[in-house]
């Protein structure tokens, strides 16, 4: 498999200096409170040297994942007047020539700094398949799990013993038919639980302080010193990969717990929320800005499954939309103004686009041959629409690009080689990107 | 073709001979063998033989290629294979890539350390020998296995720590405190034959075999709703029946290959397939463990790059001899047609093929293939019972392939014995566990040998099986540094989410079942014998932060907390604790770590044992079979 360094240590294993630190705690006896701030995540970042450094180094991405598939008409590629337009008309953008649906006009005001590409056409119409075709990026083929986006990120930056977990995955809304289904399966495929996604986000940022409610802190601390003592001591004397394991794992929640005020929405700042808008959408997103400016490399943002709208699309997009809109506007801005958007590669997509036309219960049915996604920011160009539809938006009429292209671009963005080699025990042969398919030329630099 | 097997078999037992009785042979499987694997073996192995040359195994290197040899024995710098790898060498291999200086030393040292003698080894298979029980071969051949690797077994465990490895084992669970004391006061010479046999005929031992061969067969339910599903449709009450019935293995193997509800011990069988929905790819990939007892998965575009008896036959053979068949609407059944699941499957140089049904041992199930521009025709004559639901054909292809999996198929028997011992020593004696085919050598292959046919010849007896390997030295042995494939120490065993839910419950003074517990257990922690153990920060958050686990170690009406938190004195606080969680005393070190903690926390002391409690409760050791 890829390593990014051979010398960093393996799955489970500590750094040498964290073996240090907690020998001379264990010497020392029973001194439980200096163990949190020594290791905590918060604690390191408060460093302005090491913050400085990752930040320099380090390449972002925000995955705004649209599941369900938001309508491409509603959005990115308006079809006003035709009879598959529907009621919203468009907007003029900052982009001459380039309109938006009416329901975007934050985003129109900063169209120059996004890149919508208009002419994806992809082949899977059924969600699970496509969510698995968009989210790994290349064609399934059958007894090998490939990696997910995220995942695969994660295993270029290594670092897996950083106190900030690689991929972050934050999904207030437990469940969502078929998006439920992938989120149970396998995120890592032949990367290895290591590169699967930290869940956080919702009722789970709020497991990391379950405990705390009901025990007081210095209890907590004390039990858990404990309990590494004894688990210490089983690996002393059994030679124990188990114990050694699970302190680390113990070690790392503690890392996350330390800063779990990063993953509550509570504690993001009240201005923020209020810009961000209320919506846990909205929330999340914000959260991952902010875990992006503490050194996060790989967040993604889901809601369910709500872009979903089968029933009634136009008075549900007339909800959506506007959120999306305004979340893009002020986490473009707000990445901007942070300095951080040429490191930041944000994505908004789905796992596929609407019909043109409507359905008897006014719905939008789902539709991979011609859709709409946007991406901008980490060394991208700004202000490209790449693609074009047709009139009426039924079919791709100008540089169709399929899920290949477009993940050859988003490695490319992120520093990462596209065509890079699997070096997996055995066959066959797997790359980050198969058949050398050519990134979207029009947005790289 | 029954020669094949054996040959195959043949050939597994003198590699496993070779890999650890000469230097050349341990060089080869620990160092040269993986980089050949990765840099040559696509080309020069069984998918290709570039210059007629093959890499994948030590015979076929020295075989050499069209142009003659490539290695001289004992000396590597008149080996071709060796002068090729060089920076500068032309030819030079492989071609655009240069292996690093530690990987041609890996295979200068191997060629090096190659003699003469080796190059023409010859098969010799050991000869049959006789032992008058399981626990006796065990012993016997585990122990020659430690001579022959110059090992020391490790001291056996104190039977204390083995009764506690027994009830993990066999019940699922701890043992309560006067289990234990009963155990120690039984009749030494009898008393762990004893325990052995009364787990064996309990309730707890027929559940825990279930939830042990569910996951083994179909996974764990990726979510909850599966598991419901599994217990409504009769499948938890079929494999508790043949465990509680002792079931012959291969019956219950046949039962759930053909998917008849047909006879009252049958019910609940066709589940297996049914879960897999009409998937008959998902269908071959998971009955390939259980009777070739090894993935094939891969062969599925191509031959088996590494492990050469496997063929794309054999893949999609197993998937022909079930893609009649057809889930029923509504209810469980699993029906099966008479005409049609004629396929063809093409290889990578786009060759056709039919797919006959073609079993691992080389068997094949002949049919006759309608010709291409012939249509079939369904007809009611064709089936047993025409009105019936579902129909049952006259031919099926299913039972056909059940029948022949399930009689002289000596890779029944060796996938069972394999994963059973795997179960309750860590380890298979081939490893991975089921990946038993020419790449992974047994590590005590006449054991193997002699287990598989053993059990054949007691008829698939499961239970005899499981007391055997339970009542072996080996068993009994506590923890070593030796390599794992010696057996000559137990190996590290995580409690699987069922051992660990009872346990809780037994450490807290409670009853062993709790659904609720066991359900939140499973979801958080869900593997079963994993290859490689990894914890994660998630169940490190579960460990701290399930409500269902704090509330048993919260004082309530009699239970350890409130029996612990009674006591007058710290020291015997402590002493109670770890007898209730570990079923064993503190050391000197641990009785002072723990007073320490209950006086630091005088003031509340209620809640002092409570947090011991949970320590010890969440700790490697309990988690982990002793």
């Amino acid at each position: 498999m890829m390593r990014a360094d051979p010398s960093a240590p393996l799955p489970g294993q500590c750094r040498t200096d964290e073996h240090t630190i907690h020998r001379r705690l264990f010497l020392k006896g029973l001194t439980g409170t200096a163990l949190a701030s020594a290791t905590s995540f918060a604690g390191l970042f408060h460093n302005p040297l090491f913050a400085e450094e990752t930040k320099k180094a380090q390449k972002h991405c925000i995955l705004l994942w649209l599941c369900g598939a938001p309508s491409q008409f509603e959005t990115w590629d308006p079809k006003p007047g035709r009879p598959t337009g529907g009621p919203f008309g468009s907007i003029s953008t900052k982009i001459p020539g380039t309109h938006f649906s009416s329901l975007m006009p934050n985003c129109a005001s900063i169209a120059d700094r996004l890149n919508i590409v208009r002419s994806m056409k992809t082949s899977q119409p059924e969600h699970l398949q496509a969510i698995n075709l968009l989210q790994r990026g290349n064609p399934d083929r059958a007894g090998f799990t490939r990696p997910t986006l995220g995942s695969a990120f994660s295993a270029a930056v290594g670092q897996l013993d950083s106190p900030i977990p690689n991929f972050i995955f934050l999904d207030p809304i437990p469940g969502g038919n078929e998006f439920e289904g992938f989120k149970a399966g396998n995120w890592a495929g032949w990367l290895g639980a290591e590169h699967a996604p930290v869940r956080l986000g919702g009722e789970y940022s709020q497991l990391l302080k379950a405990a705390a409610e009901t025990i007081p802190q210095n209890d907590l601390e004390s039990r858990e010193t404990l309990r590494r003592f004894l688990t210490a001591k089983y690996e002393r004397d059994r030679q124990s990969t188990v114990a050694r394991s699970q302190n680390a794992a113990f070690e790392r929640m503690k890392g996350l717990a330390a800063s779990a005020d990063l993953f509550d929405v509570n504690k993001l700042p009240a201005k923020d929320r209020e810009r961000y808008g209320a919506g846990s959408f909205a929330q999340h997103a914000l959260m991952s800005r902010h875990l992006v400016e503490h050194g996060a490399p790989f967040v993604m943002v889901a809601n369910g499954m709500n872009w979903d709208n089968h029933v009634f699309q136009h008075e549900i997009h007339q909800m959506l939309v506007p959120e999306l809109d305004r979340v893009l506007f002020h986490l473009i801005n707000d990445l901007e103004e942070r300095g951080l958007l040429d490191s930041t590669l944000v994505i908004a997509m789905g796992e596929f686009g609407r019909t043109p036309w409507l359905n008897p219960a006014r719905g939008r049915d789902h539709y991979p041959n011609a859709w709409s996604m946007m991406m901008t920011g980490c060394g991208l160009k700004r202000g490209v629409v790449s693609g074009a539809t047709d009139a009426d938006g039924v079919d791709v009429i100008e540089k169709p690009y399929n899920e290949q292209n477009l993940f050859a671009t988003i490695f490319t963005a992120l520093g990462i080689n596209p065509y890079a080699e699997y070096d997996l025990p055995g066959l066959p042969t797997f790359h980050r990107v198969e058949n050398k398919a050519e990134p979207i030329r029009d947005l790289l630099a | 073709m029954r020669r094949r097997i054996v040959v195959s078999l043949l050939f597994s037992l003198t590699a496993g001979r070779l890999a650890y009785g000469t230097d050349a042979a341990a060089l080869w499987s620990a160092k040269v063998q993986p980089i050949f694997d990765v840099n040559c073996v696509k080309c020069h192995g069984p998918l290709d033989q570039k210059s007629g040359l093959e890499l994948d195994t030590p015979q076929a290197v020295l075989k050499g290629s069209e142009d003659g040899a490539v290695v001289v024995p004992g000396k590597p710098e008149d080996s071709a294979l060796f002068q090729n790898l060089a920076t500068k060498a032309d030819p030079h291999m492989p071609p655009k890539k240069q292996l690093t200086d530690a990987e041609r030393e890996a295979v200068r040292e191997w060629i090096a350390a190659l003699t003469a003698a080796q190059a023409d080894a010859t098969i010799k298979p050991h000869p049959a020998r006789h032992f008058e029980s399981i626990t006796q071969a065990v012993d016997t051949l585990t122990t020659e296995g430690w001579t022959e690797r110059g090992v020391e077994p490790a001291p056996a465990v104190d039977d204390r720590t083995w009764c506690r490895r027994v009830y993990l084992d066999l019940a699922g669970r701890i043992p309560t405190a006067n289990e234990t004391e009963d155990f120690l006061k039984a009749p030494l010479e009898t008393r762990r034959a004893a325990l052995v046999d009364r787990l064996l005929k309990s309730e707890e031992y027929v559940v825990r075999m279930r939830e042990l061969w569910d996951v083994f067969l179909m996974g764990r339910g990726k979510r909850e709703n599966n598991e419901g599903r599994r217990k409504q449709s009769g499948w938890w009450t079929f494999l508790e029946d043949a465990f509680r019935k002792n079931r012959p293995w291969n019956q219950t193997v046949h039962a759930i290959l053909v998917a008849r509800a047909d006879k009252p011990e049958n019910k609940g069988s066709p589940w297996f397939l049914y879960e897999r929905k009409n998937d008959f790819q998902r269908i071959a990939e998971a009955v390939a463990p259980v009777v070739y007892g090894t993935k094939i998965d891969c062969a599925q575009c191509h031959n088996h790059p590494l492990a050469r008896e496997i063929k794309q036959e054999h893949y999609w053979g197993l998937v022909s001899a079930f893609n009649r068949g057809k889930n029923a609407e509504g209810g469980t059944a699993v029906g099966e047609s008479a005409i049609g699941g004629f396929i063809n499957f093409t290889n990578l140089k786009k060759e056709s093929q039919p797919a006959v049904v073609t079993l691992l041992t080389g068997k094949m199930i002949a049919e006759t293939w309608p010709a291409g521009d012939q249509k079939e025709q369904d007809s009611d004559d064709k089936y047993v019972d025409p009105a019936a639901k579902p129909r049952v054909p006259k031919y099926s292809r299913r039972e056909a392939f059940a029948d022949a999996a399930t009689t002289d198929n000596p890779l029944l028997a060796r996938a069972f014995v394999n994963r059973l011992w795997a179960t309750f020593t860590g380890r298979g004696i081939v490893f991975p566990t089921d990946e038993m085919n020419g790449r992974n050598v047994p590590s005590h292959p006449e054991l193997l040998d002699w287990l598989a046919q053993n059990f054949i010849a007691k008829n698939y007896d499961v239970r005899g099986e499981v007391r055997g390997i339970v009542l072996s030295k080996v068993y009994a042995l506590g923890a070593s540094k030796a390599a794992p494939e010696a057996f000559a120490g137990a190996l590290e065993r995580p409690l699987t989410a069922e051992q660990i839910a009872r346990s809780w419950r037994i450490a807290a003074g409670l009853p062993p079942a709790d659904d609720t517990l066991r359900k939140a257990v499973i979801a958080a922690m869900p593997d079963v014998l994993p290859k490689d153990y990894n914890a994660t920060f998630q169940q490190a958050q579960f460990l701290s932060n399930s409500p269902a686990l704090a509330a048993l170690s919260q004082p309530a009406d009699g239970n350890t907390a409130a029996r612990v938190a009674a006591l007058p004195e710290t020291s015997a606080r402590a002493r109670e604790a770890f007898l209730a969680v570990y079923g064993r005393l503190p050391d000197s070190e641990e009785a002072a770590q723990a007073e320490a903690f209950l006086n630091g926390r005088a003031d509340k002391p209620a809640d002092a044992v409570r947090d011991l409690l949970w320590a010890l409760m969440t700790s490697a050791e309990f988690l982990t079979t002793p």
